[in-house]
């Protein structure tokens, strides 16, 4: 059990973790941008150019801007999670259909790509 | 009478069938040439039998600089001593073909009227081992594929030829499903060749450029630098394949050879230049 | 007294041991099957056959929650491809260059 001189810590503690699991937290972000640039996750760098991404494709527009062009960000999610819902001939992996990733995972991948 | 009216619209439905869908492989080929000459105005038709490098000016110098000291030169001449060697039987590969020697490349792929399905170099090299008693050679193998190097080697410059005779509807099927092949998305990643080497054609997966379709079968097969080592047109394939993650076909499988089989046809007129030289 | 209750647990653990790897028998030949009609409609996946041969090995060393796990991965890639290839029947026309 937790003596009572522990509670501040554990309250401190609490707090960081409540922080962390709020969106758009650095460290989701970071997540998200591993996923993106994962060969066998995302790997979304094959075909759009990302910031500092090395030796980007060009089959995709640029990902920039996306708060802009996907104001509503589950927009930016379903076309991440299956392109071809808008699309039925894009070349566009359908991520979630496929389970080439998890929903869990696009959701970080789409946290990151709003900080673009 | 009845009888006799009933044959004869149904020969005559079955005519038109085969009109329409040969009249398709002519159309295809032409609307696939117009698609690249529409993408690429500047790039001459010939140049597509040079694969990537018609359109890939950066990548076009280096390959230039490694064809003046042809890493292929080797299986072109073990290829020679293979197509030379004696059988038990005192015969030959070369009696196993009609054509002149510069004449087998193009003379393939092509419909095989006896067996009813496309019929590759690689398999009319094993057939010819089978009616010499010889053991089949495996797909993939050194030995075959230099062979295929050396028949290429002499058979540059002649021109693809690909026939899908209107009368077959054997042919007509096999392109057919070749065709399908083709545009149909596959694999995990839910991508059809066409995806790739049509509608991206020229454009940047990472750092590689995407080639035309046009042309891809002209230089086969080819010394890949990245392997170290001379792969079939049928290995390419099956790289294509397990990119998109697909499970691949067998080499030399039917829906290869029939893959090849409309390739080679959106080809025709073009110059065969293998053995090739890729990155 | 004690010797029938311990007995009876035993008898349920083993019950419920080959109950689970009968189970697992049944999903595995299901997986595999429809991992074949995939392959007969030329549509298997990459890594589908690996999959249901992994959850074999995890059966066999007695990990069923891996075993599980991969068979159903392997079962939902086997009839996601066929549903791709149901699709892709029709589909592949549109794309072809005119």
């Amino acid at each position: 059990m937790a003596s009572k001189s522990q509670y501040p810590i554990l309250l401190v503690l609490l707090f960081f973790c409540g922080y962390a699991g709020s969106a758009n937290s650095d460290d989701q972000v970071a997540q998200g941008k591993a996923l993106a640039t994962d060969r066998s996750k995302g790997n979304c760098l094959a075909c759009h150019m990302i910031e500092d991404g090395v030796q980007p494709g060009n089959i995709g527009p640029p990902l920039l801007a996306m708060k802009l062009r996907f104001p509503e960000r589950d927009m930016l999610k379903i076309q991440v999670c299956d392109a071809t819902l808008r699309n039925p001939n894009s070349r566009m992996p359908p991520f979630c259909r496929h389970r080439i990733l998890s929903e869990e995972e696009v959701e970080l991948i789409v946290d990151y790509l709003y900080t673009l | 009478m009845r009888k006799a009216i009933a044959a004869v619209v149904l020969i005559g439905t079955t005519l038109l069938m085969y009109q329409t869908v040969f009249a398709g492989a002519e159309e295809d080929r032409l609307a696939f040439v117009k698609y690249y000459k529409t993408r690429f105005p500047d790039i001459p038709f010939a140049e597509y039998a040079n694969g990537i490098y018609a359109i890939d000016s950066d990548a076009r110098g280096q390959w230039l600089e490694i064809e003046e000291f042809p890493p292929y030169e080797f299986a072109v001449e073990q290829g020679q001593e293979w197509w030379e060697a004696v059988f038990e039987n005192g015969k030959t590969l070369a009696d196993c073909f009609p054509q002149q020697l510069d004449e087998i490349r193009v003379s393939y792929p092509r419909l095989d009227e006896r067996l009813g399905e496309v019929v590759t170099l690689e398999m009319a090299i094993n057939q010819c081992r089978t009616a010499n008693d010889q053991p089949q050679l495996t797909y993939g193998g050194d030995e075959i594929i230099d062979i295929t190097a050396f028949l290429a080697y002499q058979g540059r410059g002649k021109e693809l030829e690909v026939r899908v005779p209107e009368n077959d509807s054997r042919a007509l099927a096999a392109y057919e499903s070749g065709k399908r092949f083709y545009y149909s998305k596959r694999g995990q990643l839910n991508l059809a060749c066409a995806d790739c080497h049509v509608t991206s054609v020229g454009q940047l997966v990472r750092a590689d450029r995407l080639s035309a379709s046009l042309g891809h079968t002209t230089h086969f097969p080819v010394y890949r630098s990245k392997l170290g080592g001379m792969i079939s047109l049928h290995k390419r394939f099956a790289g294509c394949v397990r990119d998109v993650r697909a499970k691949p076909f067998a080499l030399q499988s039917t829906e290869f050879r029939n893959l090849e089989y409309f390739l080679s046809y959106m080809g025709n007129g073009l110059k065969v230049n293998g053995p090739g030289a890729r990155k | 007294m004690r010797v029938l209750v311990s007995m009876t647990a035993m008898t349920t653990v083993l019950l419920l041991l080959v109950g689970c790897a009968s189970d697992f028998e049944k999903r595995y030949a299901e997986a595999e099957r429809m991992r074949m009609l995939a392959a007969d409609a030329g549509a298997e996946w990459l890594q589908t056959e690996k999959l249901v041969s992994q959850a074999k090995k995890a059966a066999a060393r007695g990990d069923m929650e891996r075993a599980s796990a991969l068979l159903e991965i392997a079962q939902f890639q086997a009839e996601t491809a066929i549903m791709q290839a149901q699709h892709e029947a029709d589909a592949w026309a549109g794309r072809v260059v005119q």
